[in-house]
């Protein structure tokens, strides 16, 4: 059944934990890419919920910041270069 | 009249690297022509110095970080924004609006804290050097 996960023979699901909840003393700023950079793919892009396993809403704000961050050029946009 | 509300704001500019250090002060220099011809208080100004950046921008690998926090009405930054466009040697910059209806009698108050803390910032290290 859809959306149902028991245990046993299905893929077990590592616990999940918001870095900034556990960590209060860390905060999501565009102007910290070195925080920022644990959540975007070697290849640019965010990553998503599911995988980051932020809460919403500080994966909302880490979008932010990551799109902020891009503008001024501390993030890249991708690390493909094109021709 | 009502009371006058004003927004604080950071602002990013970066300024091409090759440009010297009298560029850099020009820009700098109609930066706070803007401040001076307006109501406006900057709350803390940094350098980052010379970084790489993550992809090209005008032909540019590298360039300039300018930081600062200020207080102003939002024409202000308008014209700020309007004036840094015009710099060449400015090849990018970003505003962020960080706060919103400061009441004018509450400016003193920030002005004040920011200084405190640029005192106390300034004061750390020369403590760890003695």
């Amino acid at each position: 059944m859809a959306g149902v996960r028991t245990g046993g023979y299905g893929r077990r699901r590592r616990r999940k934990v918001d870095r900034f909840l556990a960590d209060k003393t860390l905060v999501i700023d565009y102007k910290d890419p070195s925080t920022l950079k644990y959540f975007i793919t070697e290849r640019g892009k965010i990553v998503p919920r599911r995988v980051s396993g932020l809460c919403a809403k500080n994966q909302r704000k880490v979008t932010t910041a990551i799109k902020r961050a891009r503008m001024v050029a501390l993030m890249p946009f991708t690390t493909v270069k094109a021709h | 009249m009502a009371i006058k509300k004003f927004r604080k704001y950071e602002l990013v500019y970066l300024v091409q690297p090759e440009a010297t250090d009298d560029e850099r002060a020009r820009v700098a220099d109609r930066i706070a022509g803007v401040f001076a011809n307006s109501e406006a208080w900057i709350l803390s100004q940094e350098e980052w110095g010379k970084r790489k950046l993550s992809y090209e921008i005008q032909k540019h690998n590298k360039a300039h970080y300018h930081y600062m926090v200020y207080i102003a009405a939002p024409t202000v930054t308008a014209e700020l924004e309007r004036v840094l466009r015009l710099q060449d040697a400015c090849i990018r910059f970003l505003t962020i609006k960080l706060e919103d209806q400061i009441r004018e009698d509450r400016v003193p108050e920030l002005t004040a804290a920011a200084a405190t803390a640029a005192a106390a910032q300034n004061a750390a290290p020369a403590a760890a050097e003695a």
